[in-house]
């Protein structure tokens, strides 16, 4: 058991997410940043869809109640056992009675917290992961607080077989205040005007204090749309759009002013034309990115999303075969 | 019935896990069915790394693996189902009536409206009455009838878990339209039947909202817990392609109702139907008729 005794800033219990769902409105929830999330679980002998824990800035304090073997990913937090350090990307035994604390993230935003076996909340709908908006999966469907008591899974590999296994310092990322997302660039994009499709990639964005799970808000210049006779059912202003569909990692601008990228937790649809979407592997640098850094956006085609794509998963193989 | 004819789809990514197609970038029933038909045929055809299928009101989406299936790929496979239905006026869809119970112009929504009036339009009147100035109502009574007496189709689901957009089925003409708040609500209850532009949504959850407040539901569309036997295995009312009917009743039905809702035992009248479109756009509202004559 993991007993929570400080609940850190925004901690909840993700999976790799709810799939099935969308088209009733539930979006999939999930670890943000999905590569220090699985790398955290390949650690611990773990499937990489099991449930850990995802931090917020500053992580829990918890009391271990089993003899385990645990790992620590993602933003770097000086982590300890008992006070002691303890390093990161790295399996780390446990033992019954020990405290895991955290100190406030140095770079990046969200930690993972994985453990053999992984954390046991109760299934709903195909998924372990907290949808924090509505309450619903996760523990109790919210971020934990002191006094929670949080049931573990049966580890799948030996103890003494996982303890010290590493990550290779190369297959580690560096999270930065100063970034660059690339976007696939379509969807109602031809809604905006010429030169503020332009201007969208040549902008250096700000990351305003708006940014969770639900989406990142950019601070810049104005976007204008063009001008043309709103079509039925759209809403009067020119961001609007008939009701659609938003992709995950969609970018939308309400009223021409401060883009918005919707993360895992966000609304699944709704009137606002959607300009680009982000692509998978760099919705991990999104999860990683502080309010105030600054973002520039760049256009890449389909061809490109899915080579970067299959770079991420060789070095997850690479983990994998590293670590057999 | 004068009928829109519809454009070629438009397709395009939505980064690396979403394929947008775009029906028609103007609401219209005919938009809807025809993204209904070919997503209901989608569904049906379980194509190797598709995910997810979702409907909206005039587009689709679709999430899928591209390690299973290259994008270009599935868009083929897409566009091949997407031809085939493009043949609007001989569409069968799978539907259900559903009868939702609504409280209109109740002492709820209009404390909520009366708590946000700074936001509004017109802080001096209730939603309801300023509604009934924009659509040219005199009469409460007349308002609520004409709100009421015409079903809704439910042409797409989602924002949150259980929001439907429900779009009169009548004359695009004769369909009532509102703006949004000037500056949204910060508070909605649950349950609260609204009205923003084309569409009448019931709130799901308690929240933040804009949509003009006109009444409360009696009934819940989203069910968490699974309390309600209708709702359990699907968790919300709402399914693309429903017909929704809403009943004005007065607050001592509106309690009576609540009070089985609380207790679990009540049950939704829903009628499973297949929705013809040859009949419907040959004699809208008597196919509609015929079909409500069902459930009344």
């Amino acid at each position: 058991m993991f007993i929570i005794k400080e609940g850190g800033i925004v901690t909840t219990v993700q999976d790799l997410g709810r799939f099935g769902y969308y088209h009733i409105g539930m979006p999939p929830s999930g670890a943000l940043d999905n590569y220090s999330f699985r790398v955290g679980n390949i650690l611990v002998g773990n499937g990489q869809d099991m449930a850990g824990l995802e931090t917020t800035f500053l992580g829990p304090k918890i009391e271990v109640s089993v003899d385990t073997v645990i790992a620590i990913t993602g933003a770097p937090c000086d982590p300890k056992l008992n006070g002691q350090e303890i390093p990161m990307w790295e399996a780390v035994p446990v033992k019954a009675g020990d405290i895991i604390s955290f100190g406030f993230a140095k770079s990046g935003a969200r930690s993972y917290l994985t453990v053999a076996g992984g954390i046991d909340v109760e299934v709903k709908l195909g998924s372990r992961s907290t949808y924090l908006l509505c309450g619903f999966g996760g523990y109790k469907g919210r971020k934990l607080v002191a006094g929670d008591e949080l049931k573990l899974g049966n580890a799948q590999t030996p103890s003494q077989k996982l303890a010290g296994r590493k990550v290779s310092p190369d297959l580690i990322p560096q999270f930065s205040r100063s970034v660059e997302l690339r976007v696939v660039v379509g969807l109602c994009n031809y809604r905006l005007t010429q030169e503020s499709q332009q201007a969208f990639l040549d902008t250096q964005w700000t990351v305003t204090t708006e940014a969770d799970r639900v989406g990142y808000r950019h601070r810049g210049i104005k976007l204008d749309f063009n001008e043309w006779e709103q079509p039925f059912g759209a809403g009067d202003n020119p961001s609007n759009v008939v009701d659609l569909g938003y992709p995950v990692g969609s970018i939308q601008v309400p009223n021409g002013e401060e883009p918005i990228i919707l993360l895992n937790d966000a609304v699944t649809g709704g009137g606002y034309a959607t300009i680009g979407t982000v692509i998978s592997v760099d919705l991990d640098v999104v999860a990683q990115t502080v309010p105030n850094s600054a973002v520039r956006f760049k256009a890449v085609g389909i061809e490109e999303a899915l080579t970067i794509r299959k770079q991420k998963e060789a070095k997850i193989a690479r983990l994998l075969a590293d670590l057999a | 019935m004068e009928r829109h004819t519809l454009p070629e789809t438009r397709f395009d990514y939505g980064g690396d896990e979403f394929i947008f197609a775009e029906v028609s970038v103007e609401m219209s029933l005919e938009a809807n069915f025809k993204v209904l038909a070919v997503t209901q045929e989608l569904a049906k055809q379980k194509i190797p790394g598709v995910t997810e299928i979702c409907p909206a009101n005039a587009s689709y989406m679709v999430r899928y693996k591209p390690e299973i299936i290259h994008p270009d790929r599935l868009i083929e496979e897409i566009r091949a189902i997407d031809r085939v239905k493009s043949n609007i006026s001989d569409l069968t869809l799978e539907s259900r009536i559903v009868e939702i119970p609504i409280w209109y112009d109740d002492p709820y929504t209009k404390e909520c409206a009366a708590k946000f009036a700074s936001r509004h339009q017109d802080p001096e009147v209730t939603n309801l009455e300023y509604m009934m100035r924009i659509n040219g109502f005199s009469s409460k009574e007349e308002f609520i009838a004409a709100h009421s007496g015409v079903p809704y189709w439910v042409s797409m689901v989602g924002f949150v878990p259980g929001t439907a957009w429900t779009f009169a089925m009548c004359e695009q003409d004769k369909v009532m339209e509102a703006p949004k708040y000037l500056r949204p609500r910060t508070e909605t209850p649950a349950r609260a039947f609204s009205h923003g532009g084309a569409f009448a949504v019931i709130y799901p959850v308690a929240g933040p909202g804009g949509y003009q407040l006109l009444g409360m539901s009696a009934v819940p569309v989203y069910d968490p817990e699974g309390k309600l036997k209708d709702l359990k295995e699907s968790l919300i009312l709402a399914k693309a392609g429903d017909i929704w009917k809403y009943r004005s009743i007065d607050e001592k039905e509106y309690n009576r109702i609540v009070e089985q809702v609380d207790s679990g035992e009540y049950r939704y009248k829903i009628t499973n139907i297949q929705f013809r479109t040859k009949e419907y756009f040959a004699n809208p509202d008597g196919y509609l008729k015929e079909l409500l004559g069902g459930i009344r």
